[in-house]
């Protein structure tokens, strides 16, 4: 530079980096060093097993679309009708269980959340409610089929309970934390004209959240049409029966074909979703 | 030194040469402007809203892409280079914004140094490493602005007057021949703002380098600018001292009659609090 | 003398979506085939009966062995909650290995992709990818790829979760990524950086607090998912559950199940604390921003 600067200050020292970035590196560094070691976690079956996996990828790369077929072509003689529509069947049980378990469990959940927040409900039956609820939240969707389906007989209905809870168990998570979030000045208002605690909740809390939760109850519909794909494999109906089914046989080009229909349905059915999502916050 | 007496010492100069800037939405943001800044200037752009004036600032270091006309930085031409010549005019050029554009996550340390990312050699831009000199380039560079204390401390803990100071530091940092500022005061109260100007000005004295500065008030544009370009609808329709810029001049340039508070950031304020604290 | 009152405002759309949830409701309970609705009385006092037997099991002495079906010889209690807590074990490896990978494959995917940072048009690709990645169940991905390639291992499992973990993770940071000031990044560039120099200088520490917050985030969704797996074969937690579950085991499915909660609850615990410390940071840093809410899960598509 052409001139100096008028007088040289003091440069202060660099501050050693916190010791919460130090501990984060070396936490996650460590930990993934544990997994890789306890699981004996190894890429090498993709150079050893690429051709006994690659059978299979090739199979799944030609879709069955036959296998798709809802009616009987004409000259094959020893085509069963019932059997070409299961597919179609178990798909529509599909989209049967997720509405059905979305909106029960979405009506319980709006009732939970109420008991779930501090705004709406007194602090004991709050702390209660909130540990119950994480319980629930910490148990995946098909340990709640595998549940319902030892329960019961298999079939959807244990399916419908199954993500009935598991769905309560997300949106009152969800809404509690809205209700947490809402203006305080309409529940002052509602008690300030003596209402009671459920005039309150009415009137004052639950038309804030509403469209929160309405939004939440779409999404875990979302949630449930790819979930129902995966509890029908422990027997709780729907089109993981038949995933399971065709996976037992091995019967790769007739999986991706479904994959395929599923991906579809499920693109389709996130789009309505997320248009009505978009209108409602 | 070295680094300076590398480029090119001859003709400095920001020649635009019948230079228009049309928007990809169509809209004309210069036409046909022709202007010389000679070497170490303290030009002052100044214009209503929606004139031209940052269109102008950012079309010298390639931020806006010049649509037609010649524009040089020195001996390189802007216009239609490729980006690794592009790279190296805006290396030569250091820019300071209205909203300071900081990453005020980081430390302004990290801020300043960002100046120094030209000068980067291959493997230090792979691992993110500087070198002990560019860390007092750095350095030097807070210590112009007076916050050299503030080094390691987060961007986002500083008031609005410091952060402004830490862009300048950045922008000096790049030991540019050029500096642009696109209203670099107007998110400032008065007293800071003419504090800002002063760095600016006592910069452009000490270093020589040349300054192009877009503002909005009219007092500061007199106190400090060599030269003031008036601008209209993107062409340049005043070029002259701060003398010659009288009210008349002004009101050709906005198109309307000023007043008081047309003219000046706060008369009052500025005079309240004692006028300018020493340099 | 009153004056004329203004109509209220119809009630009929609110009605009508009413009676049109209604509908849907009763049209898909009724097609529902064998469902055995008649069953459904009777299903808490079942449920309840079983949480019985689950809370005996549960409440056993460890050193004491059970009697009756599924006992290995030599088995007690302990053994069972041992089994328990290494299996879970397994599922929270697989699941924290899943992430890894996600993480590490769609950061840099997701800079290819952003509006605001993507170099070339290979963006509209990668969001396909993205998108695509979601729409699939990653069950899909275990039976199909992962399972043929990599056997009936937790490594089978962890790729599945990871490659799924791609598509919500990409979405979410190039989200994140949109989601920046682009001050700085105009400034960086402006002093004649390289695109690798603006991302790492300008963009990363802005998005990346955020970022590291959604893996955290899909870390927690990827326990539970890696259940899923386990019962496919991929070993871990959820292998253990289907077989318990399945042969109606109920004191040891009450001691598995309470492993599977407790573990799960302690490891959310702490994701969530450090989640926040990431995004609030801490205490002392006021400003910044600080004001950001929490990444709202409800965008995490599992
Ligand atoms: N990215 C852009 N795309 C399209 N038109 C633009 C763009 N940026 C600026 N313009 C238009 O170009 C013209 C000049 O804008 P410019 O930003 O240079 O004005 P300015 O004098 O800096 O105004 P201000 O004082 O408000 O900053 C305006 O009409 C503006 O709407
Ligand atoms: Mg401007």
């Amino acid at each position: 530079m052409s001139a100096p600067a008028p007088t040289r200050t003091a440069r202060p020292r660099k501050p050693p980096p916190g010791p919460s970035a130090i501990l984060g590196v070396v936490s996650i560094v460590g930990i993934t060093i544990f997994a890789v070691t306890w699981i004996n976690f190894s890429l090498a079956p993709l150079y050893t097993n690429l051709t006994g996996g690659w059978v299979v990828i090739r199979e799944a790369l030609q879709p069955d679309w036959g296998y798709l077929r809802w009616w009987c072509p004409a000259d094959d003689a020893g085509c069963n009708p019932t059997n070409r529509i299961r597919l179609w069947k178990a798909l529509l049980e599909t989209f049967n269980i997720a509405v059905l378990a979305s909106m029960a469990g979405c009506v319980l959940a709006m009732g939970m959340s109420l008991l779930a927040s501090s705004v709406s409900a007194p602090k004991p039956v709050v702390r209660v409610v909130k540990v119950f609820l994480s319980a629930v939240r910490s148990l995946p969707d098909i340990a709640y089929a595998l549940i319902f389906v030892a329960a019961m007989s298999p079939g959807p209905l244990p399916g419908v309970l199954a993500l009935t809870i598991f769905n309560m168990g997300i949106v009152a998570k969800l809404t509690s934390e809205s209700i947490d979030a809402v203006n305080p000045g309409p529940i002052e208002a509602a008690d300030a004209a003596g209402a009671t605690r459920w005039q309150r909740a009415r009137t004052a809390i639950v038309p804030q959240v509403l469209p929160n939760y309405l939004s939440y109850s779409l999404y875990v519909f979302e949630l449930n049409i790819r979930a129902s794909a995966v509890i029908g494999f422990v027997g709780a109906g729907g089109i993981g029966t038949i995933i399971n089914l065709e996976f037992n046989r091995g019967n790769y080009d007739r999986l991706s074909a479904i994959v395929i229909v599923i991906f579809v349905v499920v693109v389709a059915l996130d789009l309505t979703s997320q248009t009505l999502r978009k209108r409602l916050v | 030194m070295t680094e300076q007496g590398s480029r090119a010492t001859a003709g400095r100069d920001i020649v635009f040469d019948d230079v228009s800037v049309v928007y990809p939405n169509g809209t004309k943001g210069l036409i046909d402007v022709s202007l010389t800044i000679p070497e170490g200037q303290f030009v002052v752009v100044v214009g209503l809203s929606g004139a031209g004036k940052s269109t102008l600032i950012r079309s010298i270091n390639g931020l806006v892409p010049v649509t037609s006309g010649s524009l040089r930085v020195g001996e390189t031409e802007v216009v239609g280079v490729g980006r690794r010549r592009l790279r190296q005019v805006r290396s030569d050029v250091g820019m300071i914004f209205q909203g300071f554009n900081l990453v005020t996550r980081r430390s302004v340390m990290k801020n300043v140094l960002t100046g120094r990312l030209h000068a980067q050699s291959w493997w230090a831009k792979l691992i993110g490493y500087h070198p002990p000199a560019d860390i007092e380039i750095a350095f030097d560079a807070l210590e112009r602005v007076g916050i050299v204390e503030k080094a390691w401390v987060r961007a986002s803990h500083l008031s609005g007057g410091q952060q402004q100071r830490v862009a300048i530091a950045r922008a000096l940092a790049q030991q540019p021949s050029v500096v642009l500022a696109d209203e670099p005061v107007a998110s400032l109260d008065p007293p800071t703002a003419n504090q800002v100007m002063r760095d600016l000005q006592r910069i452009n004295r000490e270093l020589g380098i040349t300054t192009v500065v877009n503002l909005h008030f009219l007092d500061l544009a007199r106190r400090y600018a060599d030269r003031i370009i008036g601008m209209r609808a993107g062409r340049v329709v005043f070029d002259g001292t701060g003398e010659q810029a009288d009210d008349k001049v002004f009101e050709d340039i906005y198109g309307r009659s000023l007043t008081a508070e047309d003219v000046s950031a706060t008369p009052t304020q500025v005079s309240v609090a004692g006028g300018d604290p020493a340099p | 003398m009153s004056t004329t009152r203004p109509k209220a405002p119809s009630k009929l759309p609110a009605t009508l979506g009413m009676l049109g949830m209604l509908a849907l409701l009763i049209l898909c309970a009724v097609m529902l085939e064998r469902a055995n609705w008649d069953r459904l009385p009777g299903v808490p006092g079942e449920v309840l009966g079983y949480l019985a037997k689950m809370a005996e099991g549960v409440a056993s002495d460890p050193r004491a062995e059970p009697t009756g079906r599924g006992v290995a010889p030599g088995d007690t209690y302990g053994t069972w909650w041992w089994i328990a807590f290494d299996k879970m074990i397994d599922s929270i490896a697989m699941a924290w290995i899943g992430t890894v990978i996600g993480a590490s494959l769609s950061f840099p995917l997701a800079f290819l992709a952003a509006n605001n940072t993507a170099p070339g048009p290979l963006r509209f690709a990668i969001r396909g990818l993205f998108n695509g990645i979601r729409a699939i169940p990653d069950l899909v991905f275990a039976i199909l790829v992962m399972l043929p390639i990599f056997g009936l291992t937790p490594t089978a499992g962890a790729m599945a979760l990871g490659v799924n973990s791609i598509g919500t993770l990409g979405k979410l940071t190039l989200e994140s990524i949109e989601a920046i000031d682009p001050g700085p990044m105009e400034a960086v560039r402006a002093s004649g950086a390289t695109w690798l120099q603006t991302m790492r200088v300008a963009v990363v520490p802005q998005m990346l607090p955020e970022t590291m917050a959604f893996w955290l985030y899909r870390f927690e969704v990827n326990i539970r998912a890696s259940a899923v797996l386990g019962v496919l074969g991929a070993g871990g937690i959820g292998k253990v559950l289907s077989d318990v579950i399945g042969h109606r085991l109920w004191e040891r499915a009450g001691i598995t199940l309470l492993v599977v909660i407790v573990v799960t609850v302690i490891v959310d615990q702490i994701s969530a604390s450090v989640r926040h410390r990431i995004i609030h940071g801490s205490s002392s840093s006021r400003r910044g921003r600080a004001d950001e809410p929490e990444p709202l899960p409800v965008t995490v598509t599992a």
